[in-house]
This record gives C-alpha cells, structure tokens and sequence, in this order.
C-alpha cells in the first residue's frame, strides 16, 4: 500500500472517530446520528465506528446499542 | 500476448457497475439468479424464449428484467444495459453461444467481469488472457470431488490442495479412549489444523464459529476440522480387511464359488432375457443334440468305426459337408436310403443353426472392436462403491474414487462407452436391468448414480433402497423441485443439485471471487474462496480474527506479497493491501464480506484486567493485550498501569477468550465479562 493511501485511510478514520465523539455529545439524538453512520459504514470504517460509540457507552449504552444493532 | 483493442469510449464518466446480467435461463441459468439474491442482489435475465415452465416458481420476481431474443446480439446486450453491469453469467447450455456473447459483452464493456459455463480448458485460458476479468467453470466438474467424498461414506467432508499442500475437511465422532477426549476445542487448534464445528450427540450441526473454544470435548462429541495433511488415505480400515482377506485360504475358495454361482446365474438370467442371446443359446442346444444322435447312429450302424470317425463324420454333416460324404452321382446301396436322408437333414439343420451361431459370433467381435485391451478386475465382491452412470462427472468421480484407492465398479449404460478408460476399473456396460445384478449392489458400500436422466436416477435409487437398504446412496440432480421431493422419498440419501450447488459458485465468482473448490457441510456449500487485498476492499486494515468472527469465515490461508504463504494464519495478523487471503465461506459469509457488513452483535465481549503479578507480566500483557485486540500499543499500557480496569474494546468471544488464556500465563489476571442483551 503507498504511503498516500495509507494516509488517505487514517485521514477517514480519524475524520470518522471525530465526527462521532462529536455526534456523541448530544444526548440520544447524537447517538441516534451515529449509530445512522456506524450503519453506513463497511469494513474497516464500521469496526472504527462501532469502537468509538462503544467506547464513549456506559453498559446501559451498550446494552442499547447491541439491541439497536440485533433488530436492524 | 497481447489482448484484443477494446473499443472503450473516451471522454465521459463510466457508468456505475450496479447490475448483473444472466444469459440462459436453463437450471444453471436459473439457480444463479437464486444464488445472486442470496448476495441480495437482483439479476436482469436474456433468454431466447419466453419459458413457459419455471424451474424454481418464484423466479421471475426475483428478476429485475427478462429481456427475450438472442443474447450474442449487441443490441439485446444494450437493452439488458450491459453498459451498467457489474457481472455477466453467460451459462446456456450451448457453449458456443457462450463463448461468441463473451466477446460481445468485452466488446461493449471492459469492465463487465465474464463468468462462463464451459467445459474447454483451453479455450477458458485463451479468453481469459485475451478478454482479462474472465473466469469460466464446468458446472458438472465443480461438484465431482463432493459425489466422490460421499461415496466415500467416512469422515472425508472436503479434499482440495492449496499451493501444493493437501487439505482435508473431516468430520470426527469423538469415542471413548479417543486422543481428543477430554481436552479442551480450543487445544485442538494449531498451525495445521482450525476446527470448524462442534456437537454434541443430541445437537444439529451449528454454524462456523459457534462453538465455545473452553469446551472440553467429550464421549459421543462430534467435531468438524479442517487439517493440513501430507498423504490422505480415507478407508484405511477397509484396506486392512482387504489384505486380511487375501491372505485367507477359506475365503479365497468361497470367493472363488461365489464368483461361479454369480456367473452361472447372470448366464442364466441373461440368457432367458435377452432375445438375442436366448436364440443363440436354443441353436446351441440343437446343434448339439443333432451332434449326438448323428454320432450314436453311425456309430450303431457301423459299429466297426471309432466313435471319434462317427462323431467327425456327423460334424461334417452339421458344417454343410453332405456333399462330402455323398458327392457320387452314382446310387449308394451300401448305405440305407434312411441314413442317407438323415445326413441331409444333418446338413439342412446344422447350415441354419451353425449359421446363426456363426452371426452371433462375428457381430460379437464386431461389437467389441477388436479392442483386445487388458481384462478388466472382476466386480468386487463387498464393501465397494458402484458408479451408475459414466459421463463426464461420473469419470471424475470414478478417477477420484480410484485415486483414493476406493474399490469401485462403473456401470456405463451407453453400448458406445469407450473402453479404455480407466482400465483398472471393474466395468459395466449395458442396460439397466442386466447391470445392477452384475454390480454385487446387495453388497455395496455405496451407491452413486450419476446418469444425465433424472427419472432414471431415481428409478435406480429406489431399487438400490430395495435390495441395499443400508447402502450410501448418493443421488444426482439437475432441478430444485426435484431435489425437494427426492430429500422426502429417500430420507437417508444424499442429493445434490448439481446446478444449485455449482449456481453458488457462479454467484461468487460474479463478485470477482476466485472460488478454489467447494464442498459440503450440513446441507450448506462451502466455498473455498481466494481474496487478493485491493484499496477499497472490505477485508482491509482488520485483524484476521474480525474477518473471521465479523463476516462468519474460515481464514485458512494468508500471504503478503513476496513472502510464502501460511496456512491456518494466526488471529492476530493484520490484513493489508496485495495480501492474499483463502476461506472457507458460505455464500452468506461471501455476502457479508461483499457488503463489508461485520456483525457487531457478537463483538461484545470485554476483558476486565484484575493484575498482573510481576513487572515483566505488566510489560508483556501490554504487548498480548495489543496483539490480539488490535487496540493501541499506548492503551495497552495505559491499561495495564491502572489496574484493575477493564479493556475498552469490544471482542469476539473467541477472541477475548484467547486473550483470557494468553494472559493468564504470562501471569496476568483476567476474565471475561459478557454483556447480555434481550433480543
């Protein structure tokens, strides 16, 4: 992989984690704005956004993300 | 070589590839379009004719558009908007027309990925290198190793070799006293082997993954691998019998008997059957029954002659030599007029019948071709595999079989079969009825049946149930229906639809899979499927184990470029661009990995980290922690610096396991803490 094309990764990815802790901020809404994004992703971008939800989650969270998640 | 001037438009903005076109509407045909939705995708279809009876009923809602006429033409190709597809499927049963709408469909789209149905190897490579973005498959060929391993009737799931290493997919029912009894699923795992499911003795065969790796395998446990292996010898059991039977004399002698009482009943039975032979049996009889009276009463009149001069004499008479013995002119009185016209009647009698003898005898030799080949082994006598059916997958299976050193015996109901093949196979040729008694069914290991008639597949299946209840019975297909109601009619026997099994391939393959083999488990296809890492790809920057647990994948294979490639890789490995990657997969895995849609239900165990009883465990646990969660190398040791605390990625269950196991013993306190949700 070139050297640009890695960084052009770790640009999205940082962009994406950004955007979600932002998005995580306000209260249901936000998470109901990021989870929207987490489900948009594929691959490696979905595994970063599912890591950044869940790590911004208490266990009531992710209680509730993972029942978001089972009934899509 | 160089490839064919493409006639690529310039200047404007390629279309999106979003669509997929099917051309041929046949079973292969419409099994794809089955196969795609499983990829959840819809397929636009050209057929040459509006088909009046569907094979698989819903099918025209499963289409996006069935467009009639001529699929060579550019103009249908451009109604069926060629220019947007992703993939074509180019599988009529005519293999010609395949080959001219492959060069139409490159012609008006570079980019189309070509997936053929065709049998020419060589035609394959030449329009593969010529067309680029081009794979062709013998839907009969690709299912060949799986009639053969089921044939086989043991533990032997799937056999297929990977960069010219032998690889087998066996399935073992643990007793007790076994080596794997009492250990631990996880323990089973190593650089050669990855299990793949486990039972136990009341439960149905789960899915890839779903076993718990803390598991101790008990008695009565049924567990499915797949194992790296040098030599494979599938029955070594049955071969040790056999060479205990050679070596008994009692059992040579009843053998030997065996073999004549067979004999003389097939004779019989075929004599009274088969018009032909029945004449030819009467003549013989007549012939020889003039051969004795004629001998008797020369010999009772001259009584002076030997009995070896009345017996030639009357031979003579019987081959239309009368003139021989009474060429003269001139009256002879010393032999009564009586005997005389006996003689003619010799003569008379014997011409017709000798004659019809003489017929059968030359269109015998004709029949065989002069083909004086070396005798074929008799039929085995137990325990052997009969093949019916010896078309092109039933001399794939026939080879395989033999190749693992299976005793069979090939029934070929074609008179035209060529008889040199597979010389050392015990060979049957005929019709039904005068076969299946030949081919010692009663006492068959197992039975494949491979004709391309159906009705007459299922025909010899049920009177292989009747006089073989007990036997393997493997049964060939063409449609889904079919395959339905047969799995009701003959519980135990294994069917498989050769398009439907193959139709999954195709599928595949339209997403630019390279699909190695396939094989099957639990009634599901498992696809061998080879990944090359691009950019954009769905398996890029995960660790081996999110591909695996998140898409629901076997990752048997991986290798960076310009290293040697590793089978079973470990976990931890990172996947990144120009990596090569081998699976196994189902289609649905294939789809997920299509979609890049990881399933993130199941990444929702975490590690709480208790301790860590020395420093160098506080160090090393770090560097274990990041190895197999793919977390950070800082967090790690952020971590571990405040302990007790817990990991603040999500795991796979087996992954967090693992993580679990390997930090326990670099002295590391740990334990999982699952989150459970109501679903």
């Amino acid at each position: 992989m070139s050297h640009e094309s890695v960084n052009s990764q770790q640009l999205k990815l940082a962009a994406l984690s950004d955007a979600l802790c932002s998005a995580m901020k306000y209260g249901d809404e936000g998470f109901a704005i990021a989870v929207r994004i987490l489900e948009n992703e594929t691959g490696q971008m979905r595994l970063t956004a599912y890591h950044v939800i869940w790590q911004q989650l208490d266990e009531t969270g992710k209680q509730k993300l993972l029942q978001y998640l089972s009934q899509r | 070589m160089e490839r064919l001037e493409i006639n690529q438009p310039q200047n404007y903005q390629q279309p999106k590839l979003d669509r997929f076109l099917v051309c041929g509407l046949g079973s292969n045909g419409q099994n794809c379009v089955v196969a795609l939705r499983e990829f959840g995708v819809k397929a636009i279809a050209i057929e040459q004719v509006q088909p009046q009876n569907w094979e698989i009923p819903d099918l025209p809602n499963l289409l996006e558009d069935l467009i009639i006429g001529d699929c060579r033409q550019n103009s249908i190709l451009l109604q069926a908007k060629i220019e947007r597809c992703r993939a074509a499927l180019l599988v009529t049963s005519n293999e010609q027309v395949n080959a001219e709408t492959a060069l139409a469909v490159r012609q008006l789209n570079p980019r189309t990925r070509i997936v053929v149905r065709s049998t020419k190897e060589n035609l394959n490579r030449l329009l593969s290198e010529q067309l680029g973005n081009f794979i062709a498959f013998d839907p009969n060929q690709l299912p060949a190793t799986a009639f053969a391993l089921a044939a086989l009737g043991t533990e032997v799931l799937g056999l297929f070799k990977l960069d010219g290493k032998l690889l087998m997919v066996g399935q073992r029912l643990i007793k007790s006293g076994d080596s794997w009894c009492n250990r631990f699923l996880y323990d089973l795992n190593s650089r050669k082997r990855r299990i793949l499911a486990h039972l136990h003795s009341s439960s149905n065969l789960p899915s890839l993954h779903q076993w718990n790796p803390d598991t101790k395998i008990i008695h009565g446990d049924t567990i499915i691998y797949i194992e790296a292996t040098d030599r494979f010898s599938p029955d070594l059991n049955h071969r040790q019998t056999s060479r205990r039977e050679r070596k008994s004399f009692g059992k040579i002698i009843v053998g030997f008997w065996l073999n004549v009482k067979n004999f003389t009943n097939s004779f019989l039975q075929l004599s009274f059957q088969q018009q032909i032979r029945r004449v030819a049996f009467f003549s013989g009889i007549i012939v020889l029954v003039l051969l004795l009276i004629g001998t008797i009463l020369l010999k009772w009149y001259y009584p002076e002659t030997t009995w070896f001069s009345a017996f030639s004499a009357t031979a003579i008479l019987l081959l239309g030599g009368y003139s021989d013995l009474f060429g003269e002119f001139e009256p002879i009185t010393t032999i009564p007029w009586w005997l005389q016209l006996f003689a003619l009647e010799l003569t008379v009698v014997g011409t017709v019948f000798v004659g019809v003898l003489y017929a059968l005898l030359t269109e015998a030799l004709l029949s065989s071709k002069f083909q004086f080949v070396k005798r074929r082994p008799p039929t085995p006598q137990n325990n052997h595999v009969v093949i019916v059916g010896l078309g092109r997958i039933g001399k794939q299976v026939a080879t395989l079989l033999q190749e693992f050193k299976q005793a069979i015996v090939g029934i070929s109901l074609a008179l035209d079969f060529d008889r040199s093949f597979l010389p050392q196979m015990p060979l049957i040729v005929g019709n039904l009825k005068d076969s299946l008694p030949k081919a010692n069914l009663a006492t068959a290991k197992s039975v494949v049946v491979l004709t391309d008639d159906e009705i007459l597949n299922l025909e010899i299946a049920l009177m292989t149930r009747e006089i073989n209840p007990n036997s393997n019975l493997i049964l060939r297909t063409y449609g889904q229906n079919l395959s339905n109601n047969w799995t009701q009619l003959l519980p135990n026997a294994q069917i498989l639809g050769v398009y439907a099994v193959a139709a999954e391939a195709f599928a595949a393959a339209a997403f630019g899979e390279n699909i190695i083999d396939l094989f099957r488990l639990n009634n599901q296809t498992i696809l061998v499927t080879e990944y090359e890492l691009e950019t954009e790809d769905t398996l890029n920057g995960l660790l081996i184990a999110e591909v695996a647990y998140g898409y629901g994948v076997v990752v048997i294979l991986h290798q960076k470029p310009s290293f040697a490639s590793t089978l079973m890789p470990s976990d931890d490995l990172k996947l990144a661009v120009g990596d090569r990657l081998v699976v196994l997969a189902t289609i649905n895995g294939l789809r997920r990995v299509e979609e890049g849609n990881l399933n993130l239900i199941n990444k929702c165990w975490q590690v709480r980290i208790e301790a860590a009883l020395t420093s160098d465990a506080l160090f090393e646990g770090a560097n274990i922690i990041s190895r197999i969660s793919g977390c950070d190398l800082n967090t790690a040791r952020e971590l571990m610096n405040h302990l007790p605390d817990i990991l603040s990625t999500p795991l796979y269950q087996h992954q967090a396991q693992r993580l679990v196991r390997e930090l326990s013993q670099c002295m590391v306190k740990a334990r999982l803490v699952a989150l459970s949700i109501e679903i």
